[in-house]
């Protein structure tokens, strides 16, 4: 987990939101009270629904704020970790402080197993957060060392990478979001809230993919308090960063955490035919799970005998 | 040597502009590190009326340059990152200061005594606190300055 939580208060506007976001590079902030309890989570999405709602930017947190906060214990499995992330589909989970250190210590003598704390025992404080892409650099780490990952091959000493398996195309979502330049940008904010995503393509007339707008530059846009009917091309990135849908995974996810990037665009054959986005989120899903060697081991040590 | 904020701030200091570019607020740091002689951790923002709008630190801009993943280059020894310096401050040139900055900012007014100012900077951390009246900055009280001039006192 992360021990960098940023935290805000509920009356802190969405103005400041929106600046720690940005400075922090970070896509959501915990809301707390007064006691630094978890009142609630505003992540981007959060914020461009506000701005698609024209409120103003002093408007408080507490407005707009998502409850209640998923916790995990920092003693939980990933396993457990990433399947309560999926049930409740969030991209990250609180990890909560260990304030009843006490209890669980005789939760162990007596014989229960001290791990299994239900998220109602859980402190509504957060002392982390666990997201997929830590999860994607925890596997990363260990599928690489890993001699028996079954994705090596039969020979456990071989070098043969995982990367020489796992191709984007079989991990990327073949569906992407897709505006033109001249669009307006209300438009373009409309679909990404709608659609739920966090990046939309844009192409010029011709077609050509131009730049891409994302959440961060949608809710820098309501931090500068542009109008909903300028074009999108005045708030777009460039350049449009991809990668070939038959290249490795891993080379992909490099390219990704290089260029400070959640997601990538995937083409086939040239950049300019799109077929395709990879995230971070698919690729920590991707590794989850698919070995049956670490499947092994996970059993043998969540079912002592 | 003076008791209160008005008369140990220092006047003719270096301010930023919410729309001011990273790019530019650097040139900034470089201008007030020549006008104080001595390097500056952090500038105030004002708007056109001379408001204080908040403070950009050293860390701040620093923050900018930190990969978001970083958390993950940790796990991830064979990713080569040469070159990535390079990328990150271009991308961090544009960003606007007030997008980054401070907003909460802890400040004084002039006739605030200068006990409560050093009260102040060690409550909340900070190395240099604005001076404002009737909204606008007058001045900044500097931590290192408080210190060089308190200090002489404690000489036998």
């Amino acid at each position: 987990m992360r021990r960098l939580v940023v935290r805000l208060q509920a009356h802190v506007s969405i103005a400041d939101a929106i600046r720690q976001m940005i400075r922090f590079k970070v896509n959501a902030v915990l809301v707390t009270d007064e006691k630094n309890e978890a009142v609630g989570v505003v992540s981007k999405t959060n914020i461009l629904g506000a701005y698609y709602a024209y409120l103003p930017l002093v408007t408080p947190l507490s407005e707009v704020l998502v409850a209640p906060v998923l916790f995990c214990s920092p003693n939980d499995s990933l396993d457990k970790a990433l399947e309560r992330m999926r049930a409740h589909n969030v991209h990250r989970l609180y990890v909560a402080e260990q304030e009843i250190r006490g209890s669980r210590l005789v939760a162990g003598l007596l014989g229960a197993d001290p791990s299994r704390d239900s998220p109602s025992s859980l402190s509504r404080r957060a002392a982390g957060v666990l997201a997929y892409t830590d999860i994607a650099g925890l596997l990363y780490r260990y599928c690489h060392k890993c001699p028996r990952s079954t994705l090596r091959g039969t020979d456990p000493k071989s070098n043969q990478r995982l990367s020489d398996h796992l191709r984007v195309g079989e991990v990327m979502t073949a569906s992407v979001l897709e505006h033109r330049e001249s669009d307006l940008l209300g438009d373009v904010m409309e679909s990404v809230f709608r659609e739920r995503v966090r990046l939309a393509l844009m192409r010029d007339e011709k077609g050509l993919p131009t730049g891409v707008i994302s959440t961060s530059d949608l809710i820098i846009a309501y931090l500068h308090g542009l109008p909903h009917e300028i074009p999108a091309r005045e708030i777009m990135s460039q350049p449009v960063r991809g990668c070939e849908q038959n290249q490795p995974l891993e080379e992909a996810l490099q390219q990704m955490i290089f260029s400070d990037i959640q997601s990538i665009f995937v083409y086939k054959h040239s950049p300019g035919n799109i077929t395709g986005i990879l995230s971070l989120s698919e690729v920590a899903r991707a590794r989850s799970g698919s070995c049956k060697a670490c499947l092994a081991s996970r059993i043998q040590i969540e079912e002592p005998v | 040597m003076g008791v209160t904020a008005r008369e140990m701030m220092e006047t003719d200091f270096v301010a930023l502009r919410p729309w001011n570019t990273i790019s530019q607020a650097v040139d900034a740091f470089h201008r007030a590190n020549v006008k104080r002689g001595q390097k500056t951790f952090g500038l105030v923002v004002t708007d056109d009326e001379n408001r204080l709008a908040g403070i950009l630190s050293l860390y701040d801009v620093l923050n900018l340059l930190r990969p978001k993943h970083i958390h993950i280059w940790g796990e991830m020894h064979d990713v080569d990152i040469s070159g990535y310096l390079d990328e990150s401050c271009r991308r961090a040139k544009a960003i606007q200061v007030g997008d980054i900055m401070s907003t909460d900012v802890v400040r004084v007014n002039p006739d605030a005594h200068l006990l409560m100012v050093i009260d102040l900077m060690i409550k909340k951390h900070v190395r240099r606190v604005p001076v404002v009246e009737d909204e606008r900055v007058i001045g900044i009280v500097y931590a290192s300055s408080l210190f060089y001039q308190l200090i002489e006192r404690l000489r036998d």
